[in-house]
């Protein structure tokens, strides 16, 4: 990891961080959670987010992120954390996309669009070898029958 | 403040109101070989009715909590809560409970027991999906998990349905083992023991059974009085013999005593048909290979992991937010008899996952290396290991069919 990479050009109003001490906010679906450890599925990004994977800057919460994601009608078993740091040591680099036109509060997403799909499986580990070191920073509300 | 909503709820329960909620309570659907047949066999009754006592255990704590200034519920709560059977639906067993004459109780009993139903509900899909409870769920209602269920046997489970959702709770031994297992100091359980018979009470119809170092009592009928004193071993030497019946357990899964013996074999008894729960095989020599075989011997590690593994054979397609295909039941069956036998610490190294290709993942780290299993739909498998510290990396393309060589990968990693 730490090769040089070719990522894509950055949208208008999109930002690198750079602050590598930062930990970005994200949320751990509860099938992707196992006796309380995330998969690294958890940090990959899906079909739908075309090689972003959606976090929360360090300045929302961990409580809010969790809150918030809910509220926008998707599951979460908590809050886990990544630092910007580690997003790059995988291979990665995290952007800032709040000031982009309809994306939420505080968005930042952790590039993956330049990976292939071993990569990706590589840059996904590291990410949550990262996460668990750091622990659960929110946890969830257990199951319901909703 | 709690003076009022007292004052407020004896009032209410001198005029009876109409209720909304549907006159049915819940379903339960009973899956397993025994309730194939038609008509339901009767020793599973019992369950119904410890399930009416596990609501009321749940709905006295959710009343006290409501009215924090009573020590203790009002006359006629636990009575105005009767629950009865009022049919038997084909498709399995499936029997249908309604509440009787629901519309006498106050409302207020009617909103706490239905509040209890949906908690016990969200619990039991808790301990099945997460290994968590609810947090709001009452510790003492615990013990009364310890009764339900406790006639489950291997492969038996209890498919709970309320009107208030439209997911069902799967309630099996496993589950209920991890339920037991979470809190509670010690519990009961229809199971088998092996072990020697080295001593004998007849005053108080109780035998001493030897499990390895320990001494396990062990109440028995008097119509087993002959069988017991025809196991019962010399000194220095006996055959182990496998007792059935009802045995405590300790917090650690340790079987303590055993207060109701229902059997006592040897291999050449050929015990009937129908394996026990759980089966501890401490003290075993190679002549009882077959009996331990015919026995399901379960761990609660590996109750967990089957457990587990039934709850993703659950999951609809859409189950990660609107992605994920539905769970492959080749692969679920597949990684099921992958994992059988494997040793307790190989298990709880293991995390298990829903792919959204529909398939199953296992992951496990070593030091600084991250290992992933992919069983997929098409029946391949992709063994990977990534060693963070070094970046050096392994990818194995495999298929169902190299059973041995992914077990040496999961195990040998």
């Amino acid at each position: 990891m730490g090769s040089e990479q070719l990522f894509r050009e950055l949208g208008g109003n999109e930002s690198v961080l750079t602050e590598g001490v930062e930990i970005l906010r994200r949320q751990v679906h509860p099938n992707f959670l196992d006796r309380g450890q995330p998969s690294s599925q958890a940090f990959r990004p899906t079909m739908k987010d075309a090689g972003c994977l959606s976090t929360r800057r360090e300045a929302m919460s961990a409580k809010d992120a969790y809150e918030t994601h809910l509220a926008e009608g998707f599951a979460s078993a908590g809050t886990w954390g990544v630092s910007v740091s580690a997003a790059n040591e995988a291979d990665c680099r995290a952007v800032d996309d709040s000031q982009v036109a309809g994306t939420p509060d505080r968005h930042a997403y952790i590039d993956f669009r330049h990976l292939s799909g071993r990569q990706i499986e590589r840059s996904a580990k590291a990410l949550k070898r990262n996460a668990i070191e750091r622990g659960c920073l929110h946890e969830g509300a257990p199951a319901s029958t909703s | 403040m709690a003076a009022q909503e007292n004052l407020a709820f004896t009032a209410a329960t001198r005029y009876s109101r109409g209720v909304t909620e549907p006159t049915q309570f819940v379903t339960m659907r009973l899956t397993g070989s025994r309730f194939e047949h038609s008509g339901m066999p009767v020793d599973v009754l019992p369950e119904l009715a410890v399930y009416q006592e596990l609501i009321v255990t749940v709905a006295r704590e959710l009343f006290l909590r409501r009215y924090p200034g009573r020590q203790r519920v009002p006359r006629g709560f636990a009575e105005s809560f009767q629950l009865r059977l009022e049919r038997v639906d084909k498709g399995s067993v499936v029997p249908v409970l309604e509440r009787v004459n629901p519309d006498v109780a106050p409302p207020e009993f009617d909103k706490v027991f239905v509040e209890s139903r949906d908690l016990v509900q969200s619990a039991i899909i808790g301990a099945a999906t997460s290994g968590r409870l609810p947090v709001d769920f009452p510790g003492n209602a615990l013990a009364d998990f310890s009764r339900f269920g406790r006639t489950l046997r291997a492969g038996e489970f209890l498919e709970i349905k309320v009107p208030s959702s439209a997911r069902p709770a799967r309630y099996s031994a496993a589950v209920r083992r991890i339920l037991m297992t979470s809190k509670l100091n010690g519990y009961t359980q229809e199971a088998s023991i092996n072990g020697l018979i080295t001593g004998l009470n007849t005053e108080q119809t109780r035998f001493q059974l030897r499990v390895g170092p320990r001494l396990i009592p062990c109440s028995f009928e008097a119509n087993l009085y002959e069988t017991v004193v025809s196991k019962l071993a010399p000194p220095g030497g006996g055959d182990v013999v496998t007792v059935e019946g009802i045995v405590a357990f300790d917090s650690d899964g340790q079987p303590t005593s055993v207060p109701f013996v229902s059997g006592i074999f040897t291999p050449e008894d050929d015990p009937d048909e129908g394996a026990p729960i759980f089966s501890f095989s401490v003290t075993v020599n190679s002549e009882f290979s077959e009996i331990n075989d015919r026995a399901l011997s379960i761990s609660a590690i590996s109750a967990r992991v089957f457990e587990r593994l039934t709850a993703l054979a659950d999951l609809s397609p859409g189950w990660l937010d609107d992605e994920g295909e539905s769970i492959s039941k080749d692969v679920i069956d597949h990684v099921r008899r992958l994992l059988r036998d494997l040793h307790d610490k190989v298990l709880s190294e293991v995390y298990i996952y829903p792919t959204l290709e529909g398939g199953v993942r296992l992951e496990w780290q070593r030091s600084s290396t991250e290992f992933s299993l992919d069983f997929r739909p098409d029946r391949t498998v992709l063994y990977d290991e990534i060693d963070l510290g070094t970046g050096s990396e392994t990818e194995r393309q495999l298929s169902f069919d190299d059973f041995k060589d992914v077990r040496v990968l999961l195990v040998g990693a």
